[in-house]
């Protein structure tokens, strides 16, 4: 009853719900973030399959793009540890989905444009689609996207750091 | 706002981390990681960093570099070009023949050579050791006429159309050490066939910039035909 105030969409199941939705989702972040950083070749690899994409038909510049090369993965590793983590769960929810979104359109981009493009997603490997880019990958990236949706919907999660730091908030309220 | 305050400190945390990654690990250096090759020599002269042994097998006359000498020399040299396709064994001594290179094959690193490139003489202080790999990137025929002995074929267009068999192929080759060729001077396939092998694990992958024509003037071993892996080159 406590968190009837700080539960604004759903409680109990759904706090348990989301937990392993959270974590998938996180992992998929921070495993694909590994394999675009630490591997070796990792970032040519990823730069490679940037330039694949052939985004400099959008105005997307050579610096952009390496930009993207060393941003991109970071902002992944940092989301996909604060969902794993649950910490400020509806923030990094938030992150996530509007990077799918734009991974979504860039997926659409090479498919309308019929370009033959490996996916750096997961640096060399490809765990879930072909290698090479096609609906799948839209699915794929459809289905995590309704993941960040729901986390982001649901803004809670149980055993996460953000209930953690809310239940430590809330002890000196009761005590007083 | 609290959720668009969490957002920001998420996202500068992962910029901010990006950006010191770019600063500190940038991609050229990340894509040009290979290890000097004198280190993979094991003789290097402290001095200049080139190889102890420089002197060649075979008789060529006193290594001018152009840019000591600042001549941008162009004047006739008595032995093969540094863009000659072709393999060169016995030119005439008195061929008028304009190069940009004052030597061929050339004993130290050129000065605008990329840092990957290596010279004949370097490479071959590395033929015959089990972890190097020797990749020819030339046309089929062109290998099936004279190549580096045991070396494979790797043309370009290997990469186009047949990939999955080529990358099947060279990902299950587990060679730590790679010099690519292709025919020397500014022939380009050396360049694009090592960009290709790059992200694929690959990270000591050299190219010997006076090619073919350069290990054949220097009387390295060679051989014809499609060597050990007959009857794979199926492109």
């Amino acid at each position: 009853m406590g968190d009837k105030d700080s539960c604004s969409a759903g409680c109990g199941m759904t706090r348990w719900i989301a937990l392993p939705v959270r974590v998938a989702l996180g992992g998929v972040f921070v495993f694909a973030a590994f394999n675009k950083l630490f591997i070796t070749n990792g970032p040519a690899l990823f730069n490679k399959s940037i330039h694949a994409f052939k985004l400099d038909e959008y105005g997307m510049t050579e610096g952009m793009m390496t930009l993207s090369t060393h941003l991109v993965p970071w902002v992944e590793l940092v989301a996909g540890l604060a969902l794993i983590l649950g910490f400020w769960l509806r923030a990094a929810a938030t992150i996530t989905g509007a990077m799918l979104v734009v991974f979504i359109a860039m997926y659409a981009s090479v498919l309308l444009r019929d370009l033959n493009v490996e996916c750096g997603c997961f640096g060399k490997l490809s765990p879930f689609c072909p290698k090479t880019v096609g609906s799948c990958h839209i699915l794929q990236n459809a289905t995590m996207l309704l993941m960040a949706g729901l986390l982001a919907w649901w803004g809670r999660s149980a055993i996460s750091v953000d209930g953690m730091l809310a239940g430590k908030a809330k002890a000196p309220a009761d005590a007083a | 706002m609290k959720l668009v305050v969490h957002m920001g400190v998420l996202l500068g945390v992962g910029l901010g981390l990006g950006l010191a990654d770019m600063a500190l690990r940038p991609l050229a250096e990340s894509a040009e990681n290979a290890t000097d090759i004198n280190d993979l020599i094991g003789q290097t002269d402290p001095d200049s960093g080139t190889p102890a042994n420089t002197e060649p097998d075979v008789d060529t006359p006193e290594i001018r570099d152009p840019v000591d000498d600042g001549t941008g020399n162009t004047e006739p040299v008595d032995d093969g070009t540094s863009d000659n396709t072709e393999p060169v064994v016995d030119t005439p001594p008195d061929v008028p023949v304009v190069t940009s290179e004052p030597e061929f094959p050339r004993t130290t690193p050129g000065p605008n050579w990329p840092a990957h490139h290596v010279t004949v003489e370097q490479a071959s202080q590395l033929f015959g050791r089990p972890d190097v790999l020797f990749v020819d990137a030339r046309a089929l025929d062109k290998f099936e006429e004279g190549h580096v002995q045991g070396a494979i074929c790797l043309p370009l267009e290997a990469f186009h159309g047949q990939q999955p068999q080529i990358l099947e192929f060279h990902t299950s080759m587990d060679f730590p050490i790679v010099v690519i060729y292709c025919g020397g001077g500014d022939c380009e396939e050396s360049d694009a066939v090592r960009d290709l092998l790059m992200p694929d694990g690959y990270e000591n992958v050299y190219v010997m910039h006076d090619g073919w024509p350069g290990w054949v003037k220097m009387g390295l071993p060679g051989e014809t035909g499609q060597g050990e892996f007959e009857g794979f080159y199926d492109w």
